[in-house]
């Protein structure tokens, strides 16, 4: 495990977004290793949240905190004599603390979650074009689309929704050139160079491969979203009749 | 002590009657009454009767203690000034919000519950009634300025 | 003892601040457009600050009242009537049971908002009562209000009961009865001149070309017909990059301006999306955030920079102005 603190001389960028948020920024390009960074600053933030931070949102590269600038002056005027210093000046320099404290380590280890997938047939109208565009054949893009391992490298555009990386380039097919109205939640897909699931009905230009009876979106439950920013996640074929028989035991 | 309606009454009894001089003293109240005579107003009350008039040649100079004084103005049998003042402390704005037209203008009509002006305090706008029957003749007090509580801000005409 | 609609108005929904500590898995914030008169509202009437109210957009509802209630009404002029008579803003009401609240035209800014003693009888979903309206999630089942839904009212707190009493005590043949004081609503777009909208730079402005720059700081722009709850679409100038950039999607933040590809700028409101790709040139300050949301398509605004230390100072003033505000109204109500 990488051992490299995290200090700001390291090539990281802090940013005010705003009176009441901050980016901080670990890299100019998506990779697992530069993830691992925001990924352990986001533990650390679940673990040690500080007074006046209300959120953090991790994404490929970067998090943002958001902060609340009342609570942030109100604790840190007390303490300061000099000067009148910015609730970002303050929140910039309890960040930095956090960072001197962490390294790449505190990422832990990536939880890994299997989604079940049911290809094709009536589930996957698509599979067939992602084929044929890539000269394969329908089994092949389901061997190489489940043997994948993707990194989970932030969860936006719908609740639950996983922006996910790793997908092998063979089966990488453009969006739909008219996007369909409305998606059924669970439609996994393809879009380029991504792939993701569907949580929630939604209108969208991806190529639909399959679908998975999980719900990856939970409202009444604690977390909410099934999948998390640092998750691995492997899809795993299944038939119609088990896709029925999940979705039974689901209701 | 004497109210506003005692004296306006005793005003009224001397003037009808044919005495010449009067003068009654209660307390910190005083008053003189001179028919056809030149008196010179000493007191700030006939000072502030801005075109005060009175038909007869009888003028009235009286010591009255704050408020009172205030509340007594002297004019025409039929019309008296009357003084709209500031029931609490506060900014005084003559219109509800900042672009819309005043409450009121000079020469307009007024009835008991017209708005008249908005007092702000704690960021709370307060709205003053007129609480008289008359017309507007003069706005005492500029659009944001800091009032007092008893402050005159308008000057009616009663009906 | 409900609210029952005869109406539902063009967009009438349930929203309070706004669901916080959610948005890392996907869940937006919504809560109401136009914050600071939502606050207003509640204040008003004795609630909490972020107690859930209805915000109303342009073409409010028809309300029959079915209990005695204590009310208050800010945000925009939207003619808010009873009785065909016009009831006061940014006041507590007090209105009688049988009641038909009605709106009418709009006068002035365009979302309106309507707090009642006690509050709205709604689930919270995640910790929030606001409605998220693409998700179905939260506020009135999900969804913007339609007719014949019935809104359950919760029982006013004691410290409203007295305003509502008192006010219900000196009510006679007259349909509501008010107070004499009120607040103020300077926040509300005045009609004619172009707005002027202050904003921070964003994080890509300086990637912006020169004309593009200028352009931003000197023209106005206006409010297109696509503006919705999740963001504002402007018209103007078209804003271009002086260079191409690979832009890595990165969560946004509310009153965040962005730029696509067609150049013309977005606001980001509250039901943006959490994280976005597109070129950032300025950040609204949140202050005028709510200024923002009471302007309507075809309204001009100008923007004109303020720094960070300034956007902070003015937020933290009219935080304390709301304290204030909120120990007047306490005042008053004893």
């Amino acid at each position: 495990m990488n051992q490299t603190p995290l200090s700001v001389n390291a090539g990281i960028e802090m940013l005010p977004v705003g009176e009441s948020a901050i980016v901080i920024e670990f890299g100019k390009t998506i990779s697992p290793a530069i993830h691992q960074k925001v990924r352990a600053l986001a533990r650390y933030l679940d673990s040690y949240p500080f007074p006046g931070m209300v959120e953090y949102v991790a994404a490929y590269t970067s998090i943002t905190v958001f902060y609340d600038p009342v609570i942030i002056k109100n604790r840190n005027d007390n303490q300061e004599k000099a000067g009148n210093r910015l609730s970002y000046t303050i929140v910039s320099g309890l960040i930095e603390e956090c960072m001197s404290k962490l390294d790449d380590s505190f990422a832990g280890q990536a939880r890994i979650v299997e989604i079940p997938v049911c290809y094709g047939g009536d589930f996957g109208p698509d599979i067939e074009y992602v084929a044929e565009y890539n000269k394969l054949t329908v089994s092949e893009v389901i061997e190489i689309h489940s043997s994948g391992q993707y990194l989970v490298y932030m969860i936006g555009f719908a609740p639950g929704f996983p922006y996910v990386g790793g997908m092998s380039e063979r089966i990488s097919t453009p969006r739909r050139q008219s996007p369909r109205m409305s998606i059924p939640a669970g439609t996994v897909g393809i879009a380029g160079m991504q792939t993701g699931v569907y949580p929630i009905v939604t209108p969208g230009g991806w190529q639909l491969i399959g679908r998975t009876p999980l719900a990856l979106f939970r409202p009444n439950e604690y977390p909410p979203s099934l999948l998390q920013s640092g998750d691995i996640v492997r899809f795993c074929p299944i038939s119609y009749k088990e896709f029925m028989d999940y979705k039974g035991e689901g209701q | 002590m004497l109210t506003i309606d005692d004296i306006r009454e005793i005003i009224k009894l001397v003037d009808q009657s044919s005495i010449q001089q009067f003068q009654l003293e209660q307390g910190a109240t005083k008053i003189s009454i001179g028919k056809n005579a030149v008196v010179t107003p000493a007191q700030p009350i006939l000072d502030e009767v801005h075109g005060a008039k009175t038909n007869k040649e009888a003028a009235v100079t009286a010591t009255v203690p704050g408020r009172l004084a205030e509340e007594l103005v002297v004019a025409d049998k039929q019309e008296e000034l009357y003084k709209i003042t500031a029931p609490m402390v506060g900014t005084f704005y003559a219109a509800p919000e900042p672009g819309a037209a005043a409450f009121v203008k000079i020469g307009e009509k007024i009835t008991l519950n017209t708005v008249v002006c908005v007092l702000e305090v704690m960021k709370l706008f307060n709205e003053v009634e007129a609480q008289v029957n008359g017309e507007i003749v003069e706005i005492l007090v500029k659009d944001g300025e800091f009032v007092e509580y008893g402050q005159p801000l308008f000057l009616v005409k009663i009906r | 003892m409900s609210i029952k609609v005869l109406r539902p108005g063009l967009l009438t929904s349930i929203q309070d601040l706004g669901r916080y500590g959610y948005q890392k898995h996907g869940v937006i914030v919504s809560g109401a457009m136009d914050s600071y008169s939502l606050r207003m509202a509640n204040l008003l009437v004795g609630n909490k600050e972020d107690q859930a109210v209805l915000e109303i957009t342009l073409v409010g509802p028809a309300l029959l009242i079915e209990k005695d209630i204590l009310l208050a009404i800010t945000g925009g002029d939207l003619s808010p009537t009873v009785g065909g008579k016009p009831i006061p803003m940014y006041r507590p009401v007090f209105l009688k049971k049988g009641c038909i609240l009605q709106f009418g035209a709009r006068k002035s800014g365009c979302r309106s908002y309507l707090a009642i003693a006690g509050g709205y009888n709604i689930s919270e979903v995640m910790r929030s009562a606001s409605t998220y309206l693409r998700a179905g999630l939260g506020g009135f089942e999900g969804r913007a209000l339609q007719v014949d839904d019935v809104l359950q009212l919760k029982d006013p707190q004691e410290k409203n009961a007295s305003l509502l009493r008192q006010l219900a005590s000196s009510s006679s043949a007259s349909s509501y009865v008010s107070t004499k004081w009120f607040l103020g609503r300077s926040h509300i777009p005045q009609e004619g001149e172009p707005v002027k909208i202050r904003v921070m730079r964003g994080r890509q402005f300086e990637q912006f070309s020169g004309d593009s720059k200028d352009a931003f700081w000197n023209c106005p722009f206006q409010v297109s017909s696509q503006s919705d709850r999740m963001g504002y679409r402007l018209s103007g100038t078209a804003l271009k990059l002086a260079e191409p950039l690979e832009m890595i999607s990165e969560a946004v933040s509310l009153g965040t301006v962005q730029v696509p590809p067609d150049g013309n700028p977005i606001i980001l409101l509250a039901d943006r999306q959490t994280v976005g790709g597109y070129p950032k040139i300025a950040q609204v300050a949140l202050v005028d955030v709510a200024v923002v949301a009471q302007l309507k398509p075809g309204s001009k605004i100008c923007f004109q920079e303020i720094s960070l230390r300034e956007a902070e100072r003015l937020y933290l003033i009219r935080e304390q102005e709301i304290q204030t505000l909120q120990r007047a109204i306490r005042l008053k109500m004893q």
